[in-house]
């Protein structure tokens, strides 16, 4: 629709172009365009209710925006033919229903795309789930509730990762893991597009940092484009939101 | 009294519990409404002793909410973790929001009481039943109550669906209780049935007679047992 | 899609839970009632909240974000989740209808009357899906329930008159509310 530039074989690339939100009177995105690329690591940066969530929820066809586009791939969400292995995404929460095990969450979900119930062990392996995969989701400690959002995301093996907020709730080995698993992502060609408002945590993982304030993109570039002649991304972050909350 | 009017202050911003404010006004006047032209010494009662889903629904409600994990991001935190850290004493909690539920009720069933007794005289003029206190008492009672059991069911249950239900169910026209007066008399004991008594003259074909007394008392054995029973569990549980 | 819709309505113990009260209860009030008069107008309560909760359960834990990020297509998600809800309670809609008439049959040897179970199981299964469309309405288990248990139960008693017959305000009431339903669903934020 807006895309103009060719779109890569591999797949995964995020267009947003335009996005305007209004929710009762108050405009929360104000024209929020920005590109994530594959084997890329893509930062979306502010402070809270600057409007990252809402742009990553009209990213996934959650909230509908009043003007602009948001594609995966040259496609809005909802058009995808196979959105399960194409984009795989961890919101706040685990967006399972309290009273069913993990299991049974992901064996639902791999059921809407078809996918074999033995990836269902492997991505609980991969998380560390395994031997809570029986308990019900309303006993999950909040750490486990994020770990099991993202082996929902992790089902399809998507070529694009979405995340909002990924560190939240995390311990420091749960972070150091998180890092290290988005690196290898997207080292082997994948697209991953994080939001956090923790600058230090994201430094050492992210290529591109896209820096977003009360609904407008204010910079955008490489990981040292953005941080420029800033001490670091934090610095950068401050002088660039006018340290307006966090 | 802080504990109170802090459950006060809880209801009063629960959107439901308006809901429940304006059914309770609502539904007996409605019933009322449709009735009109039939006279009978119960014409207003029984339209009120039909209409009591208003307090069903505060009962519930007030009890719920603690522990609903529905809506946006609610996230698994329950209300209920930051009452208690507010008001550590389990009983004194409970006790502060059932003075909160009773507080709503009351008020609302005058309110209700009121306003379908006045529809009756209008529509009926003087064929309408001649005003008497003590039913009039006996339907805030009733209404007071049947709030209040509604309460404590959902504190022994922690989830409002299952109460609601039962309780709308029957106080459909036929109710279950009444249904079961027919197996045994000692349905006629059950706290519905019993209660009716304080203001309605005649239940279906009459089986058993309870005074207006003593259905005053056995309603209130049922809503003092209930109440013990919850608090006793609810002390007891992991919140 | 229909398979993952079913996966989640097999693995909610409220499923099942319900169901079995409500076939207990049935069975329960047909001996206490025991001369022909059907429980089944009790038992609606039953397949109402099973209806709500198929599709309030959605907004637990924020399970909805996961499920329209996995079914994007929100028309044919719900039209998939109606499908699935068909599926589980047309059975036990059956069960509850025969309950009744057979425990009649083998208490006082009154012959079973199958058109009248295959009505009730009709009526009970377009019922549970009325109450999921309003489910998807509102969002809400307690106001779901709270809403179609005060119509059924406290509103139409008083209403019958004004209303055409059960079975005939359920079979128009439930593609609109369905379609209602969707639209929402489709056009809203999650």
């Amino acid at each position: 629709m807006c895309s103009s530039r060719p779109v890569a074989s591999l797949g995964g690339v995020i267009t947003i172009d335009g996005l305007v939100k209004r929710r009762g009177g108050k405009e929360i995105l104000a024209g929020v365009g920005f590109e994530a690329r594959p084997g890329r690591v893509t930062g979306f940066l502010g402070p809270n209710g600057a409007g990252k969530s809402s742009t990553l929820r009209i990213l996934l066809g959650l909230d509908r925006a009043h003007s602009g586009t948001a594609l995966v791939d040259g496609v809005p969400y909802g058009r995808l033919a196979d959105p399960v292995r194409t984009v795989g995404a961890v919101l706040d929460g685990s967006g399972a229903h309290r009273s069913r095990t993990g299991r049974a969450h992901l064996r639902w979900v791999a059921r809407s795309a078809g996918l074999p119930p033995s990836r269902i062990d492997e991505v609980l392996a991969l998380v560390g789930l395994t031997d809570a995969a029986g308990r019900r989701v309303g006993r999950y400690s909040l750490g486990m509730g994020r770990r099991l959002a993202l082996a929902t995301a992790l089902l399809g093996d998507p070529s694009v990762l979405i995340l909002d907020e990924p560190l939240n709730g995390l311990d420091p080995e749960g972070i150091r893991f998180v890092r290290t698993f988005l690196r290898e992502r997207a080292r082997s060609g994948r697209t991953v597009l994080l939001s956090s408002h923790l600058m230090g945590e994201l430094a050492e993982t992210v290529d591109d940092v896209v820096v977003i304030d009360h609904g407008r993109i204010v910079a955008r570039g490489t990981l040292a484009e953005v941080t420029g002649t800033h001490r670091n991304l934090e610095d950068a972050f401050f002088a660039l939101t006018s340290g307006s909350g966090r | 009294m802080r504990a109170v009017r802090a459950e006060l202050a809880k209801l009063g911003t629960l959107p439901s519990v308006w809901l429940a404010a304006a059914l309770a006004l609502v539904v007996p006047t409605g019933i009322a409404l449709l009735n009109r032209g039939v006279p009978g010494p119960d014409r207003g009662y029984q339209e009120l002793a039909f209409g009591v889903m208003g307090v069903i629904v505060l009962g519930v409600v007030a009890v719920s909410s603690e522990y609903l994990t529905e809506g946006a991001d609610a996230g698994g935190g329950r209300q209920l973790t930051t009452s208690l850290t507010a008001v550590p004493s389990r009983v004194r909690f409970l006790a502060a929001k059932a003075g909160a539920v009773v507080l709503v009720a009351v008020p609302l069933a005058f309110a209700a009481t009121a306003a379908t007794m006045a529809i009756v005289h209008v529509t009926l003029a003087e064929r309408a039943a001649a005003l008497d206190a003590g039913r009039l008492a006996g339907v805030v009672c009733y209404w007071t109550y049947t709030a209040l059991l509604a309460f404590a069911i959902t504190v022994l249950l922690r989830h409002g669906v299952v109460p609601l239900t039962v309780l709308l169910v029957n106080t459909s026209v036929v109710s279950v209780t009444f249904l079961l007066t027919k197996f045994t008399p000692l349905a006629y004991y059950f706290p519905d049935m019993a209660g009716m008594r304080m203001f309605v003259g005649r239940i279906g074909d009459d089986g058993v007679v309870i005074p207006p007394l003593l259905g005053l008392l056995v309603m209130s054995a049922w809503v003092a047992g209930l109440l013990v029973l919850a608090a006793a569990v609810f002390t007891r549980r992991d919140a | 899609m229909i398979r993952a819709e079913l996966s989640k309505l097999a693995s909610l113990p409220a499923t099942w839970t319900t169901l079995a009260w409500t076939l207990a209860a049935n069975v329960l009030l047909t001996f206490v009632i025991a001369v022909g008069d059907t429980p089944v107008a009790y038992s609606r309560a039953g397949f109402i909240v099973f209806g709500v909760l198929a599709t309030c359960s959605e907004y637990t834990g924020g399970q909805i974000r996961t499920t329209l990020t996995v079914m994007p297509r929100r028309v044919r998600q719900l039209a998939a989740k109606h499908a699935a809800l068909a599926v589980v309670t047309l059975p036990a809609a059956l069960a509850v209808a025969l309950s009744g008439p057979s425990i009649t049959l083998a208490v006082l040897g009154t012959p079973v009357d199958f058109w009248q179970v295959a009505e009730v199981t009709a009526y009970l299964t377009l019922l549970t899906l009325v109450s999921a469309a309003v489910g998807v309405l509102l969002r809400h288990t307690l106001a779901g329930v709270g809403l179609l248990l005060g119509c059924l139960f406290v509103a139409a008693p008083f209403l019958h008159e004004y209303l055409p017959d059960d079975m005939v305000t359920l079979v128009v009431s439930t593609p609109v509310l369905l379609i209602v339903a969707a639209v929402f669903h489709r056009r809203r934020d999650a």
